[in-house]
């Protein structure tokens, strides 16, 4: 794949992506509100439906034009830079105004019942780390492992000097000295990343709160607990996915594969493709909290379904929970598959800053060694 | 298994915790040894008081529905010799007399009742 091939590919899944904003959230919540069913077939939230998408198409969609004519005219990856970053800005800002008029809908037309807040919860103890499916992660860590042995078991056969930096197309721009250290640097980033993917699925599920939904909470359980084994596997095959990256970088560099820069170039976005065949399949077939899946009706009564105002006023621009009363780090998103975290949490904050500082510690390491 | 509550309600909900574990307990839906969930992680789960889930599970422990160890946490264990003095023969005879007589007085008959009590001997036979 050329660079240029790329760009064009990046360009259209940002613009694609708003498409799929109302797919990528429960029913029964829209903008970030969550809605009564009666009030989801109502006109006035589909106008602003509507409108959200109209918004969208126009202002990102002219953006889209612009930046490909002068990126076809001008090649320069400021363009690509400028879209996304727009976009990154954009997006948030007509979802944040979507999430305000639907509001303003639930506040007129909904009226809460009075002393009816119900809640529901699993008595089954979570455990994380003794999990079948949380020893997916020994995937990406053997090939970890496997990198580091077979570097070490070629190290004598590895020429001196040894590419330290490719381009896109896949050609060798940088070469440097070999040496314990060099040779190290991609091992170290792949045991650093997976220990990080894997660190945070644990405390994703560990220490998040997991409400049912009280409209049939038996049914809510298993499809909760079914999301929370995939969502594992999804988390363990990126860690996996992003070794076998690094992995073949580290390969290509010691000289153990010959592949031509094509080739080569090929399998390191080929890794990412299943990633995001991955990503999108959990979405289609479990979605949030596994609302998606097709489960035989479990026999129990429909309860009622609780519309907790207040949980609407936490979720600022229906995408941020900050809640300082919840001693939850961690809440299902809304928006959006997994978790977040309650940024009126102090400790959850802390984490995300340690989180921010190693990787933005590990890119400086990588860039300036 | 599955435990629903309401934060609305004047009930405490430490009571409908409490009611509902018992109710699960004698329905067989939690067997003895069965380990409830950490403090921690049903009242957050639930958005309540760390307090209110310890105020059950110290209740429960009380009449004898479960232990609860510093290192294990709580499971169920059911003492009944504690249980026969929490919930004495005669006690629960008394409640459920007054009970009874109230639904007559309300409702006028006990037909439902009855019908409870034959499916509680229903399963109880098989």
């Amino acid at each position: 794949m050329t660079d240029r091939q790329v760009l064009l590919m990046t360009y259209g899944i940002f613009f694609l992506l708003g498409f799929f904003v109302g797919k990528m959230a429960n029913k029964n919540i829209v903008f970030g509100i969550t809605l009564p069913d009666e009030l989801l077939v109502d006109q006035e939230v589909k106008a602003i439906k509507t409108k959200f998408y109209r918004r969208y198409t126009c202002l990102l969609g002219t953006l889209l034009v612009v930046c490909l004519y002068l990126d076809g005219h001008n090649h320069h990856i400021a363009y690509i830079f400028a879209y996304i970053g727009t976009w990154l800005f954009v997006t948030p800002l007509l979802f944040a105004q979507a999430n305000k008029g639907i509001k303003t809908i639930k506040g007129k037309k909904y009226k809460p019942l009075e002393g009816e807040d119900y809640r529901s919860a699993s008595l089954v103890k979570r455990q994380v780390r003794h999990s079948h499916s949380f020893k997916a992660f020994l995937i990406p860590l053997a090939i970890s492992l496997g990198t580091g042995l077979a570097t070490l078991v070629h190290y004598r056969q590895i020429p001196d000097k040894i590419p330290m930096h490719y381009d896109y197309s896949g050609q060798v721009t940088r070469y440097g000295d070999k040496s314990f250290g060099t040779l190290s640097i991609l091992l170290w980033t792949q045991v650093f990343l997976t220990l990080l993917i894997m660190g945070s699925t644990y405390a994703s599920l560990k220490w998040s709160k997991q409400r049912l939904s009280s409209r049939r909470p038996k049914t809510s359980e298993y499809q909760k607990s079914v999301a929370n084994k995939r969502f594992i596997l999804v988390m363990a095959l990126t860690a996996a996915c992003v070794n076998l990256t690094f992995t073949g970088i580290q390969l290509q560099s010691i000289g153990l594969i010959h592949l031509s820069p094509g080739v080569f170039n090929g399998l390191i976005y080929g890794t990412m493709l299943p990633l995001f065949g991955l990503i999108i399949w959990f979405y289609l077939t479990t979605g949030q909290s596994g609302e998606r899946l097709k489960v035989k009706a479990l026999e129990e009564e429909t309860g009622p379904l609780s519309l907790n105002d207040q949980e609407d006023d936490y979720w600022k621009a229906g995408l941020v929970y900050y809640n300082k009363n919840d001693s939850a780090m961690f809440v299902t998103k809304r928006f959006g598959g997994g978790y977040t975290i309650n940024f009126g949490n102090p400790r959850a904050v802390g984490l995300l800053v340690l989180i921010l500082l190693a990787i933005g510690g590990g890119i400086c390491w990588s860039v300036f060694l | 298994m599955v435990i629903t509550i309401n934060a609305g309600s004047p009930v405490p909900i430490y009571s409908q915790l409490k009611r509902q574990i018992i109710l699960a307990i004698v329905d067989n839906d939690l067997e003895e040894g069965y380990q409830l969930p950490s403090v921690r992680q049903l009242a957050g789960d639930l958005d309540i008081n760390m307090h209110t889930v310890n105020k059950a599970y110290k209740l429960l422990a009380n009449d004898g529905f479960i232990q609860i160890s510093k290192k294990k946490g709580a499971f169920v264990a059911l003492d009944y010799d504690l249980l026969r003095v929490t919930y004495s023969a005669n006690g629960l005879i008394e409640d459920l007399a007054l009970y009874l007589k109230l639904y007559k007085r309300i409702y006028g008959s006990l037909g439902p009742i009855r019908q409870l009590i034959d499916n509680l001997e229903v399963d109880h036979d098989r």
